[in-house]
């Protein structure tokens, strides 16, 4: 069964695309166009994703608040998927696996992907 | 090191060298003080001495007519006595009178004064030989016909000597008062010179440094717009680089998607390479809009921004706005409705009063996406007016003004409200059709934006 990864991204071009690129190379996909809306999709799924791809600045619900409120909603196992910052800027906040900085193209997305979900 | 880091040092190196200048200037004039007061001090000094030196002339006349007087009383004494320390001391009176004439010879400044004392000499040594001649002449001392006789012969020379004497004193007192009085007025003058020297230095001095902290205050004050213009102009590129790059990264991997869909056909079907067609138009288009935008502030820090000025009705422009903008502000929390409430027209330049209600719509599902914005269209005398109040958080009053500056945004630098144009460009276009904009209080509670435009008269 195909890897399950949720993208977390306001604009809505950029959810389309990255789902898009990732269906393509077979992952299963859940998008969510802010932080609430992740962790209500989180909380609503039966199996948690292998990843999630974060984008930082987001209306209603940012990136750092998403985090910093994840472990606090008592979904066993959200804490500990990986998380993987989408993000225009050089900061990288705590607890996240790595960071893949705009503009970046497919080949580097799949790859920091990859080797996210195969480790 | 960065432009406002090198004007900051550029400013400090100015400033410091402005206040060495002033030291140099203070302590210039104080100098200059100082030297007006040794001038002072000689004037008086020399003064001082003149006035000795004419006390000691009249001193010394004065002298002179007591060693006569001493030379003719010892004569009379002589010529009624016989004795011999009368006549020894007639001589010494003589011979003191003949050195306190040369002494005088010496000091002597004046022709008259120079005339005085040799009448004066010539005039003692007609007395004395006067004296001499009347002494053989009287034969026998001691009896007082002789002194009589004596006296007959000698006392013409004797007044004459002594007018001489009492002419050159009146002289030489004469003299006294004049030095006297002109060292009093030299000194008035010389204190009077003093004292404008300090007063102009002071004055000076006073002046250079409020030249000084004039400058240095707007020195500071230039290096602070333009510690603050570099400012925003960094935060200007930060965040139109941060616009820029998710359009960017939407093209590049649309673009490679669709290469390895045109790779793999079998992977891609129709309905996806039209969503990616349509995905590549619309952020083709962002961009472009992006960059029209930066290119508008440009022109319009240039003063190059062109007007097309035709016809134009203020209610249509809002109504287009709204149908074209109205999805966006529904999807953002913000739906505006629009009021018209009269239809003014006027001759401006319809693209750029679209762009300013545009940029207006936009400024509300930025700032105040909570709850419907009321759009309204009226005319107010000679203008039209365009309103769009909010129910947001409003504008401080403190900011009420900043927030139509290039780059000024109300928010963070990078919390997505935008890169600070919008309303700088909807101010400037509405400048340039001769117009006002401003924001207010709307009524309850938010920001109501105001724009006016000069009607066709």
């Amino acid at each position: 069964m195909a890897p399950t990864i949720m993208v977390v991204e306001d604009n809505p071009d950029m959810l389309s695309t990255l789902a898009m690129v990732l269906e393509f190379e077979g992952y299963s996909v859940l998008t969510a166009l802010n932080g609430l809306e992740a962790q209500q999709c989180l909380q609503g799924v039966s199996a948690l994703p292998a990843l999630i791809l974060l984008d930082l600045q987001m209306p209603v619900m940012d990136g750092e608040t998403f985090l910093r409120t994840l472990p606090g909603l008592a979904i066993p196992g959200a804490a500990e998927v990986p998380v993987l910052v989408l993000t225009a800027s050089a900061d990288q906040p705590v607890g996240v696996v790595g960071t893949l900085r705009k503009p970046y193209d497919i080949a580097e997305l799949l790859s920091r992907v990859a080797s996210v979900v195969e480790r | 090191m960065s432009p406002a880091a090198g004007a900051t040092t550029e400013t400090a190196a100015f400033a410091r060298r402005i206040r060495n200048s002033v030291w140099l200037t203070v302590a210039a004039l104080i100098l200059t003080s100082l030297i007006a007061l040794v001038a002072l001090w000689r004037i008086v000094s020399i003064v001082d001495l003149a006035i000795v030196e004419r006390a000691e002339g009249l001193l010394l006349a004065q002298a002179l007519q007591l060693q006569f007087e001493r030379n003719v009383a010892a004569n009379r004494a002589y010529m009624l006595t016989g004795r011999a320390h009368f006549r020894e001391a007639a001589l010494e009176a003589a011979t003191e009178f003949d050195e306190t004439i040369q002494t005088l010879r010496g000091m002597a400044r004046t022709h008259k004064g120079r005339l005085l004392l040799e009448m004066s000499a010539r005039a003692e040594e007609a007395h004395s030989k006067a004296s001499r001649n009347a002494m053989d002449a009287a034969g026998t001392l001691g009896a007082s016909d002789v002194l009589r006789e004596f006296e007959s012969l000698v006392l013409p020379q004797t007044m004459e000597v002594a007018a001489h004497i009492a002419a050159l004193t009146r002289h030489k007192r004469t003299r006294l008062d004049e030095t006297t009085a002109k060292a009093v007025r030299w000194t008035q003058l010389a204190l009077l010179a003093l004292l404008l020297v300090t007063l102009a230095n002071a004055m000076a001095g006073a002046f250079v440094i409020t030249v000084v902290r004039r400058t240095l205050r707007r020195v500071n004050r230039y290096a602070a717009e333009l510690n603050h213009a570099v400012r925003m102009r960094d935060e200007f590129l930060a965040v139109a680089g941060h616009e820029l790059r998710t359009p960017l990264s939407v093209l590049g991997m649309s673009s490679q998607l669709l290469q390895r869909a045109m790779a793999d056909p079998k992977g891609a079907d129709t309905r996806m390479l039209g969503a990616l067609a349509s995905r590549l138009e619309r952020n083709v288009a962002a961009v472009a809009a992006l960059v029209d935008r930066m290119l508008d502030v440009a022109n319009l820090n240039d003063g190059r921004l062109d007007l097309m000025k035709l016809p134009c009705n203020l209610a249509e422009v809002a109504s287009e706005a709204i149908e074209r903008l109205g999805p966006i502000c529904d999807q953002a929390g913000c739906p505006v409705s629009l009021e018209i409430r009269d239809r003014p027209s006027g001759r401006w330049d319809r693209t750029r009063i679209d762009q300013v209600v545009s940029n207006l719509l936009i400024n509300v599902t930025r700032h105040a996406c909570t709850a419907p914005a009321v759009m309204t269209v009226t005319r107010e005398g000679n203008w039209a007016r365009l309103t769009l109040a909010d129910q947001g958080p409003g504008v401080p009053v403190a900011d009420r003004l900043r927030i139509f500056d290039r780059f000024e945004r109300l928010g963070a630098p990078e919390d997505g409200s935008g890169m600070g144009l919008g309303l700088a460009l909807a101010r400037d276009i509405v400048l340039a059709h001769g117009g006002r904009m401003w924001v207010d209080d709307a009524p309850g509670h938010g920001a109501c934006f105001v724009v006016e435009l000069p009607v066709e008269s």
